[in-house]
């Protein structure tokens, strides 16, 4: 096993004249984005940043992301990849947190910053232009830092996950292992790269000498069919509300690609046993994988939907190389069929989070993910509840404590409390509903408040339904009961 | 409402729904060109321009949606029917 940056250019030494990316409008072959890697290797050691520095990067869907990321991992520097549309208050906590050594993407008010653009993108002239006959650097450990990302904490502050060279490999390999890809697939890319899900198809796809095309999102359902058709895409990965959403914006326009797509990723929150089979419909003949993840523990189970079709209700069974464990209360492992919690064991979990003990966090090596579940004697998980208290809003967690905070900041607020609720429109698994106490109720409304939130939240965060109440029940030593709101 | 009324509240939805200025989109700007604009915030576009508009789109039209141009288009077709 080597880093994911030595995979991708070995590619380029095996197949130069391939294409790696495409976003329709610029296109690197794998020899055009390894010279663009090893420029920006360049670039950043002209910075002064090394081994070890902490970059936080704009996790942008466009080409010129890839080769400046890659460069960061192969100049032993660790990425901390995060949303353009970041919060502010939560871009200030984690700048504070990383004490970067340099923020590419972003416009901050204490520190210079630099452009995406100031790196190489790899346009064809600027390749050519740059010498590219400067040594390969020396490729990082395995064992040596190569991410921070940052999730979602259950007190609503982030918690930075830590994720070596080796747990990135390891990822590559278990994934691909599973779904079986080839060199000569095509994958479009709709997911965000600042999240694992997005960040692992881009590192599977290129370590694997695929061709990636990078798409603006699933709004735009013309450019995305136009992509699969002129790109002859043959995978794709989705979340579960992802799919809803294209199912509503485009009916069953996937079907005609029944022919075309060989494999669907699906992940990061539950399906609806109707809408997988409304699948399995739809892409007869498509590999249909979905797995049960973490960012601590990229995709701990896999299952895939035509072949083991009599258990779509579990969340499949270990990726490969990768061991789960159900645990009690004490760390002792349970039995088959035993409820308690799911514990994630192998090379791709990671040793931790940012400035926090392990403990709490681990059974020896296997990772505690706080959600309970059970594993029957074929070794299929069934996951039933998370014990962590966030809201799953389309993949994206929520702790309710951090919108809490936020509306109990508006002075008509006298106390409230955030709970999931089904999305009324059925596309995003779980909504946030607010329950406020107020003596001004004409006020709690979507179109009032709203506004008023602005970007102290992320878009996700928002509540998208308000409830006026006369009081949060707690229990006595102050919890909010949030089950007992509905 | 005149074309041009419904073109300027098409707009003003948009830029208010991705917390932009007004110069920030054009009639050219295309759906997800902007990192505001994802899956998630379009999805609240559509069902605001029905909501304000009072009509529904249907998935054949929404699959011809790339850009501020085509919705205004979309919107002010369907309004006025």
């Amino acid at each position: 096993m080597i880093p994911v940056a030595g995979q991708i250019l070995r590619q380029a030494d095996r197949q130069p004249d391939k294409t790696a990316l495409t976003d329709g409008r610029i296109t690197l072959t794998y020899a055009q984005l390894r010279s663009a890697i090893l420029i920006n290797v360049q670039r950043l050691k002209s910075l002064n940043v090394g081994y070890g520095d902490r970059v936080m990067i704009v996790a942008d869907r466009q080409p010129g992301f890839v080769p400046l990321y890659l460069a960061c991992h192969l100049s032993g520097a660790v990425t901390v990849p995060l949303p353009a549309d970041i919060a502010p208050s939560r871009y200030a906590f984690i700048k504070k947190k990383v004490n970067p050594r340099l923020i590419i993407g972003f416009t901050d008010p204490d520190i210079s910053t630099l452009a995406l653009s100031a790196f190489a993108s790899g346009d064809e002239a600027e390749v050519k232009a740059e010498p590219t006959s400067c040594d390969c650097p020396e490729l990082p450990d395995l064992s040596d830092l190569a991410e921070i990302l940052f999730t979602t904490g259950t007190t609503g502050e982030p918690k930075g996950v830590l994720l070596s060279q080796q747990n990135l490999a390891a990822s590559v390999r278990n994934i691909g292992e599973f779904i079986g890809n080839t060199t000569d697939d095509i994958e479009l890319l709709v997911l965000p790269l600042s999240h694992s899900f997005g960040l692992n198809r881009l590192r599977c796809a290129l370590s694997n000498g695929q061709t990636l095309v990078l798409s603006g999102g699933l709004g735009n359902v013309k450019r995305l069919f136009r992509l699969m058709q002129e790109f002859q895409v043959t995978g794709l990965g989705l979340v579960p509300s992802g799919w809803a959403m294209l199912h509503h914006l485009s009916g069953d326009k996937i079907a005609q690609f029944k022919d075309q797509l060989r494999y669907l990723e699906l992940g990061s929150s539950a399906m609806e046993l109707a809408d997988k089979q409304e699948l399995m419909r739809l892409l007869p003949h498509t590999r249909i994988c979905m797995h049960y993840g973490l960012t601590e523990a990229s995709r701990s189970a896999f299952i895939e939907f035509h072949t083991e079709k009599a258990f779509l209700d579990t969340a499949g069974r270990p990726s490969p190389h990768t061991q789960i464990t159900i645990r009690d209360e004490q760390g002792t492992v349970l039995p088959c069929d035993t409820l308690g919690e799911i514990c994630v064991e192998g090379e791709s979990v990671t040793s931790g989070y940012l400035d926090l003990p392990r403990e709490g966090s681990f059974w020896g090596r296997a990772f505690r993910t706080g959600d309970l579940g059970r594993l029957d004697a074929q070794g299929y998980l069934t996951f039933y509840s998370r014990k962590k208290e966030l809201i799953n809003v389309g993949g994206e967690k929520v702790s309710p404590l951090e919108v809490e905070e936020v509306l109990r900041s508006l002075d008509f607020v006298q106390d409230c409390a955030c709970v999931p609720t089904p999305d009324p429109r059925g596309i995003l698994s779980e909504v946030v509903k607010a329950f406020i106490v107020t003596d001004r109720p004409e006020l709690i409304t979507f179109e009032s408040i709203d506004p008023l939130i602005g970007n102290r939240l992320e878009g996700y965060k928002h509540p998208a339904l308000y409830a006026v109440t006369d009081k949060i029940p707690r229990t006595s030593s102050g919890k909010i009961q949030r089950r007992l709101l509905t | 409402m005149t074309d041009t009324e419904i073109a300027s509240k098409v707009k003003e939805i948009i830029c208010t729904i991705l917390k932009v200025s007004q110069d920030a989109i054009t009639e050219e700007t295309a759906i997800g060109d902007l990192p505001q604009w994802d899956s998630l915030h379009h999805l609240q576009i559509i069902t605001a321009l029905e909501k304000n508009f009072n009509f529904r789109f249907t998935p054949d039209v929404m699959m011809e949606l790339e850009d501020v141009s085509d919705l205004i288009a979309a919107t002010t077709e369907r309004a006025s029917l």
